[in-house]
């Protein structure tokens, strides 16, 4: 039996005004459509009320809260990809290259960084020019970067809710990451040298 | 040792930060050094540095950004007709 002491539950009346805007940033990042984002945090709401008697008060109910919303990010993105399947299958011939199929590698020297993004991270401003960026992306090589990068998801379930080939999605992420420098590079030099 | 393959298979598979403490000390090793796949996957795992510190710092990003009010009204309505 755990002696840890429970947290407080915030009554469900005050969820929206307590945790509505973090949840509602946290939705907006990962599904960039403003509709969509406000529909995952009410499922989110509502999922958390009907589910409320399972909430063991081991973590904030803003966290647990959380949890619920990226099975809906997740569910939103599966069922966007049913309506715009993810084909853009352009850079695929980099899987036929020698480098990668020797060395599982797609450029061996990649320019270097124009600045070094680890000093960067204190910086909240950072953080604005890197979410502009991540918006930025292709549909499919955004959802492939949210669902790997930022939710931590495996290879197999990304490739099941994208309905892809998991090389496929190692493109798609490379693809990404090149893009991601380039705007970083370009909108960082932007703020600090406004 | 670890060669670039089984390196690049690993970065592609998770985030290195959550390989065993040996594991990840032959990953950077062999990253600092390989003349083959130094700068490829350096940079990944730059980008795997900065998500895992984006999602630290997320709850100080954007605070300008609120859910509209004609949402949050709805959302309360909703919350009520389920609690009632």
């Amino acid at each position: 039996m755990s002696d840890k002491p429970k947290r407080e539950t915030t009554p469900p009346e005050e969820w929206v005004d307590q945790y509505g805007d973090y949840l509602y940033r946290y939705a907006l990042m990962r599904l960039k459509d403003d509709a969509s984002a406000q529909d995952a945090v009410q499922e989110t709401f509502l999922a958390g009320i009907k589910g409320l008697d399972r909430f063991d008060g081991s973590v904030d109910v803003k966290y647990w809260l959380r949890g619920i919303l990226r099975n809906k990010i997740v569910d939103h993105i599966r069922k966007s990809v049913r309506e715009h399947p993810v084909d853009d299958r352009e850079g695929m011939d980099i899987v036929d290259r020698m480098s990668f199929k020797a060395f599982g590698i797609a450029d061996r020297s990649p320019r270097p960084w124009q600045f070094d993004p680890h000093r960067e991270y204190e910086k909240t401003e950072f953080w604005g020019a890197f979410e502009k960026c991540v918006s930025r992306l292709k549909e499919g090589m955004r959802q492939a970067f949210v669902l790997k990068m930022l939710e931590g998801m495996s290879t197999e379930e990304v490739c099941k809710v994208l309905d892809i080939e998991p090389n496929h999605l190692w493109v798609l992420n490379h693809r990404a990451r090149k893009q991601l420098k380039t705007c970083l590079e370009a909108n960082w030099d932007r703020v600090e040298n406004p | 040792m670890l060669t670039c393959k089984q390196i690049s298979k690993a970065l592609a598979d998770g985030n290195y930060r959550d390989l065993s403490p040996m594991r990840q000390f032959l990953l950077r090793m062999h990253v600092a050094m390989c003349f083959l796949c130094h700068g490829f996957n350096r940079d990944i795992m730059f980008f795997q540095d900065t998500t895992r510190a984006f999602r630290e710092h997320e709850e100080d990003i954007a605070p300008e950004t609120h859910l509209p009010e004609e949402a949050r009204e709805r959302m309360r309505q909703a919350l009520r007709s389920v609690q009632a």
